[in-house]
């Protein structure tokens, strides 16, 4: 097991290479630059741009260098811990991203441990009741769930909030409160703003997993294997911990780790729709906007991210299902 | 005596022997019919008995009939503007007038539009003294039924539809921005929601079950090899690569068409999770006895994917497929928001939702959302046939 | 050192006068917060914080202090929100007054130039002071001249001064000289954020190679967090970014946008300016913009009640009125209109410079844009997506606005009514007689003609625009043309490698007052704007075809008009740019722009002019500095 991961690890290193390499070109491949769509955006507001202006930016940013000299120079900081400088927020990549950590690794936990909540003990019960009441009904919202986008979700949800309080639902926390120190008035005002995000995830995000883990679930509870141990004697409740959910939960384990970048990014649209101060609609901006430096490296710590996120889910299955151990 | 006994005994042995021939033929009878028949028609009976599913499978049939003949069903041309009836609230077909008279065949009233004084939203009366008949097979739009046969008659609409202080028409669900139905335009946008998203699902969905059992099941190199593509293609930025392949897409190009090339790109880095479920499935049922005792016997490997390890966990293969249903759907108005997705001026239940989805339209003309109603029902018609069939073809149940 | 000690003799000097003051009948009055803290002894009196001649405003209400001034703005806009709080009055000394025409001082006391337009004179308010109290002199112009503007790290290529020389006169004057003739400077410099001539440089120095050695500027870059001094001191005289920048403006920002999502000013002590009574501006305390990240936020702030005074990200659509309006009184808020000086609500421009074999030789004739023209049945586009409610815009080709001393009536209405039957006798007159089995129109040659609207993915009603007008000539004309919409860095690469046939979008200005930036839209003599729609073909040296040489010509006339001194040779040039364009019919217009949507919160008064002419930015020339809030 040691030596697996040993192994994998070494493998790591190569991919991030190759990694880094690709992410820089893909970030490059849509036609023009940061600079074009800058121009592009000045214009497309009635401000002036001349072409001797351009010129002067494209020699301060570096884009009439060729591609290989920016790679090496964005590598390079990589490698120091500098992510580079982002064009559009005219900060430090280092920074920006570290001011949006703390909300976005917050957000994305607490949905994650809220689909989690919500969606196994559901699957669970929607499983071991097939077709009864209780089943139907959460079947059906699960439906709902998948079906309406979250985008419009999210804005009905907000215009009733509005309809029914007078007060506008975007953000973390009122106007007042931003850029203030937390205390008690701060974490009140956040808790009554929080909730319409959780809400939408709790309804759109719970839905995919509620019905592969009861479909799962379902599945095995009608594998022999059950039946017998139910006919032993075997405790109900033991007996489908024991068994059936362990395996029903082998497919969540095989993408578990997934779940680490999804820490860094989690949740865009949402945040985006409901202006959530996070990392995800900072990376949607940039690469709209083609800010290399920034879009490149949040794709990169995400795939960073993903990669370890498939070793660690490697080792879970190994952990949870001798019979993979034994196959590695 | 002994003779009698013995001569008894073959008669009975005798006796004996015929009555198992019998029961042998008549049980080999049996088990021919059984084998013949058991598992296409048990499957069909035991989906059959599942109410829920019929009733999905009814509606995607009525889904995918709508869909062959939207023009001929629909009023009016996807893209026929009424600059006189813009943002209008459904205004449909009546049957008892303002004097209470009731008419089998149903009309409708003269529709006067103004706006509001304050607000300047449009607002539509419908002028209770001027009425006309609804007819059914009218003539309207020329379209191309089925592809093939050009006509302009539809299943109804009005024959007049210039009136004198404003227009007549059926308008079921109200109409957009520029003035057009709502109703032809959800069900002629069943054509391509019903129909391009779904090749791309199964693309995928073939995709992450191949490469997810190769790696699975022989493991080793080939696992190594094929989970780092995963690893690697999971990490990609898509969105500048849609950016660069929609760049690459002809200008010319209809809509629809890039709309399809970009499906089939997106299905190709949307494979790895389907694939490592299926690689973690298959890697704790291959040592599994049946398993050995099939290879053992000399079943080929994909036989032994397909026919013993596949139906281990079709559930879970038939729930992340039609999980993916309702993505395809909508998914083709995510991408929306770089142009890549589907855009006007092509019509599907997506770009109509996209449209629903402004702010404006929620506040103001909340209609716009009913589109949404089919998408719902498509989502649901798909999953209950979709766990129907899995009920039915559980060897357990 | 010499800095120091003017400080320290600047600080002297208002210690001793402060008692003298005081006790005297004040001419000024301030806010009360500053009122307080001048008794407290942290500020100065107001009269030593005030120039000797401070700018006098004449006020329609002389307000009362107080208040919080509540805006948003749309992610990655920073620049609209701080045009109207603090970049147009803190970075422009020149400026458009408030009826929107002449050319006016803000900061600077006055300004003059010599008839050849080669020599330009300021003169600062004697005693202004940046936000930290510091003077502001000479000093600071020559820092921002010599430092900053001729040097070559900061400022590689300058194409504005590249030919001027600065001269100091004295502590207040200072004079631009310039080799060429510069007659639309005034203009350019009255544009927001151009006519910047100062910078605080006894706080930017710390920053800059020229006054620090090597080991100085390595500690502070170290200090502060960057590897490159260039990017430091781009970061340090960033007024969207750096709070510790000493400003001009009316309000000095408190809190970094980036990181919290919301920009908070503070009032300016030391602003410049007052009322008709002698009270130190502005009366606002404080202002908020919230960023947001869409539009549909924007629209939810504003029926929330959460903006007070907003234009940005409102006013261009003013579809979104009954949405507004509807909870307009009970909200407290009031939708105002004012004209958007833009000159179509829709631009069809037709790539005259086409290099398809196919096309160009229709692209390229006026008579088959003449035909296309005829083809538009406006009335019914307008109808459709430029009518709401009363409000209705006007048949109109792309041009000149009325209100432009240019204004030409023919041109304005040349080939606008619907006129379908000689459109099509136009089209055959192209030798365009056969049909193809689709239907559509053929080339004279008998080839298939297909057309594409592309059109850029700015605003989700484009498109829809772009399809109608698409189908109008289908139907009419029986041109096979259909829209697309695509990515605008796509469409911006379709448009440089002159890849296109037609594109549709607003934009530009209609010429109420002469800008330079905006001949470049009608002369396309820049690679920018307008010119790259009709005529892009000229600037990828593809085209060679037989307009070259009245495009050439056009693209000559841009030099000339913003290089002409004579005025009256200038209008001439100005009427032939004219007649090129109403024989040439480079693009089609639909109709007057709607006016735009102003929200207004009912206790905020004196708010006005905010009309939308890019030619001063974003908000028009309205002057936040004197609004006052009821509370």
């Amino acid at each position: 097991m040691l030596k697996y991961i040993v192994k994998r690890t070494l493998v790591l290193i190569p991919l991030l290479l190759a990694l880094s390499v690709v992410v820089f070109v893909i970030i490059q491949l849509p036609p023009g630059d940061y600079l074009t769509t800058y121009i592009n955006n000045l214009r497309s507001t009635g401000q002036q741009v001349t072409e001797d202006e351009i010129a002067a930016l494209e020699a301060r940013y570096g884009f009439d260098q060729p591609m290989y000299v920016q790679y090496m120079k964005w590598a390079q900081n990589l490698l120091r811990g500098d992510l580079g400088y982002s064009f559009v927020y005219k900060r430090s990549v280092n920074s920006l991203i570290a001011s949006r950590l703390p909300a976005t690794i917050t957000l994305s936990v607490v949905s994650v441990l809220l689909i989690w909540i919500i969606a196994f003990p559901l699957g669970f019960y929607s499983a071991t009741h097939k077709y009864s009441l209780g089943d139907y009904a959460f079947t059906s919202v699960s439906f709902f769930g998948i079906s309406v986008p979250e985008f419009l979700l999210a804005i009905i949800i907000m215009y009733l909030y509005f309809l029914t309080t007078r007060q506008y639902a975007g953000g973390l926390y009122s106007d007042e409160f931003a850029g203030q120190p937390w205390t008690w008035a701060k974490i009140v005002n956040m808790l009554q703003h929080v909730w319409i995000p959780l809400l939408i995830i709790a309804f759109t995000g719970t839905a995919g997993l509620f019905k592969t883990f009861r479909a799962n679930l379902i599945d095995e509870l009608n594998k022999p294997y059950v039946k017998t141990a139910r006919a032993k004697g075997v405790g109900n409740m033991r007996l489908l911990i024991k068994y059936p959910v362990r395996i029903a939960l082998i497919p969540f384990i095989a993408t578990v780790g997934w779940l680490l970048p999804g820490l860094i990014s989690g949740q865009t649209i949402l945040a985006q729709v409901l202006s959530l101060p996070t990392v995800g609609p900072l990376l949607l901006t940039a690469l709209q906007n083609q800010d290399m430096y920034l879009a490149g490296s949040i794709v990169f710590i995400m795939g960073v991210l993903s990669m370890i996120g498939t070793l660690v889910s490697d080792i879970l299955l190994a952990l949870t299902d001798p019979r993979i151990r034994s196959s590695m | 005596m002994h003779k009698d006994i013995q001569g008894l005994q073959k008669v009975n042995r005798r006796e004996m022997k015929r009555r198992e021939a019998a029961l042998k033929a008549q049980s080999e009878r049996q088990q021919d019919t059984v084998y013949v028949a058991s598992q296409f028609k048990l499957t069909v009976r035991k989906f059959r008995r599942n109410r829920l599913a019929v009733v999905g499978l009814i509606l995607l049939c009525i889904i995918y009939f709508i869909a062959l003949f939207a023009d001929f069903l629909a009023p009016y041309g996807k893209n026929t503007y009424n600059p006189s009836i813009t943002n209008m609230a459904p205004k449909g077909m009546h049957w008892i007038d303002a004097e209470g008279n009731f008419s089998f065949r149903p009309f409708v009233y003269e529709i006067v539009s103004s706006y509001d004084p304050v607000t300047f939203a449009p607002t539509y009366m419908e002028d209770t003294s001027s009425k006309q008949y609804v007819s059914f097979f009218a003539r309207g739009d020329e379209y191309k039924l089925l592809g093939l046969i050009e006509t302009d008659i539809h299943l109804f609409g009005v024959d007049n539809p210039k009136g004198e202080n404003g227009v007549f028409g059926v308008y079921l669900f109200g109409t957009d921005q520029a003035g057009r139905d709502l109703f032809s335009r959800t069900l002629i946008g069943t054509q391509i929601s019903g129909t391009v998203g779904l090749v791309g699902v199964l693309l995928s969905f073939i995709l992450g079950l191949l490469l997810g059992g190769l790696s699975g099941y022989i493991g080793g190199k080939v696992d190594m090899v094929i989970q780092r593509i995963i690893d690697f293609t999971i990490s990609l930025p898509t969105i500048p690569l849609w950016m660069a392949l929609a760049a690459a897409v002809p200008a010319n190009w209809p809509v629809t068409k890039t709309y399809f090339c970009i499906t089939i790109i997106l299905s190709l880095v949307s494979w790895p999770n389907l694939a490592r479920t299926v690689r973690s499935k298959f890697m704790s049922l291959k040592n599994e006895d049946f398993v050995k005792a099939a290879r053992v016997s000399g079943a080929s490997t994909f036989r032994i994917i397909c026919k013993h390890m596949v139906p281990m966990f079709m559930s879970h293969l038939i729930a992340s497929l039609s999980l993916s249903i309702p993505g395809m759907i909508l998914g083709e108005t995510s991408l929306s928001f770089l142009s890549l997705g589907l855009r006007p001026p092509a019509v599907s239940w997506g770009v109509l939702l996209a449209d629903a989805q402004k702010f404006r339209n929620v506040v103001l003309y909340p209609w716009t959302m009913i589109p949404g109603v089919f998408v719902v029902v498509t989502v649901m018609a798909f999953n209950f046939v979709g766990d129907g069939l899995r009920d039915a073809a559980d060897p357990y149940l | 050192m010499k800095k120091s000690l003017s400080i320290l003799l600047a600080l002297i000097l208002v210690l001793c006068a402060c008692p003298v003051f005081a006790t005297a009948e004040s001419a000024y009055q301030e806010a009360p917060a500053l009122a307080a803290k001048v008794a407290s002894g942290e500020l100065p009196a107001v009269e030593e914080r005030l120039p000797s001649e401070p700018q006098v405003i004449e006020v329609a209400e002389v307000g009362a202090y107080g208040g919080t001034w509540r805006q948003a703005v749309i992610t990655g806009n920073f620049n609209h929100a701080h045009s109207h709080l603090v970049g147009y009055l803190e970075t422009n000394g020149i400026i458009y007054d408030r009826d929107n025409t002449t050319i006016t001082t803000s900061w600077l006391k006055e300004f003059s130039y010599n008839e050849d337009y080669t020599e330009f004179t300021f003169t600062l308010r004697e005693g202004l002071k940046w936000s930290d109290g510091v003077p502001v002199t000479t000093e600071d112009v020559a820092f921002w001249f010599n430092d900053v503007e001729m040097n070559t790290d900061l400022t590689p290529t300058n194409t504005y001064y590249g030919d001027a020389t600065l001269e100091i006169i004295d502590d207040y004057s200072w004079k631009l000289t310039f080799a060429a003739a510069k007659p639309m400077y005034l203009s350019y410099w009255a544009y927001h954020g151009k006519s910047r001539f100062v910078y605080p440089k006894h706080y930017l120095t710390a920053f800059h190679a020229a006054y620090n050695t090597e080991e100085e500027l390595a500690a502070t870059m170290a200090a502060e967090g960057f590897d490159d001094w260039k990017t430091m001191f781009e970061d340090k005289i960033n007024v969207q970014k750096n709070v510790d920048l000493p400003v001009l403006g009316a309000w000095v920002m408190t809190a970094d946008p980036a990181v919290t999502n919301t920009i908070t000013f503070e009032r300016n002590p030391y602003y410049w300016a007052v009322d008709q009574e002698g009270n130190q501006l502005p009366y606002i305390d404080s202002a908020v913009i919230t960023v947001v990240e869409s539009t549909d936020l924007m629209n939810m702030k504003v029926i929330s009640g959460e903006v007070d005074v907003q234009v940005a990200g409102v006013s261009e659509s003013l579809s979104n009125y009954p949405m507004f309006a509807q909870y307009a009184e009970e909200m407290n808020y009031t939708i105002a209109t004012s004209a958007f000086n833009e000159p179509n609500a829709m631009n069809f421009h037709i790539n005259t410079t086409s290099v398809d074999e196919v096309k160009a030789p229709y692209l390229s004739s006026v008579d088959f844009r003449r035909a296309l023209s005829l083809g538009l049945d406006r009335q019914t586009i307008i109808d459709t997506f430029y009518t709401v409610g009363p409000f209705k815009s006007e048949i109109a080709q792309t041009a000149f606005l009325p209100g432009s001393p240019y204004y030409d009536e023919e041109w304005a209405k040349q080939y606008t009514e619907f006129d379908a039957e000689t459109a099509n006798a136009m089209l055959d007159e192209l030798g365009m007689t056969e049909y193809g089995e689709n239907g559509y129109r053929k080339t004279a040659n008998g080839e298939d003609f297909a057309l594409v609207i592309l059109c850029p993915s700015y605003d989700a009603q484009w498109i829809e625009i772009a399809e109608m007008v698409a189908s109008q000539w289908r139907e009419n004309l029986h041109l096979d043309i259909t829209a697309t919409e695509v990515d605008p860095s796509l469409w911006n690469e379709r448009m440089s490698a002159n890849d296109f046939d037609i594109t549709n979008l607003t934009g530009s200005n209609g010429m109420l007052a002469l800008s330079s930036g905006f001949v470049a839209d009608w002369t396309g003599y820049s690679g920018f704007g307008w010119g790259i729609r009709f005529m892009a073909g000229m600037y990828n040296d593809t085209y060679t075809g037989d307009q070259t040489e009245t495009l050439t010509h056009l693209q000559e006339l841009g030099t000339t008009i913003t290089t002409e001194t004579d005025m009256a040779a200038r209008d001439e040039e100005i009427k032939e740019l004219i007649q090129i364009w109403k024989d040439g019919l480079y693009s089609l217009g639909i109709g007057t722009r709607l006016p735009a949507i102003n929200i207004i919160k009912n206790n905020f008064h004196n708010v006005s002019g905010l009309d939308q002419d890019w030619s001063f930015g974003y908000c028009g020339s309205s002057r936040g500095d004197t609004y006052w809030v009821e509370q």
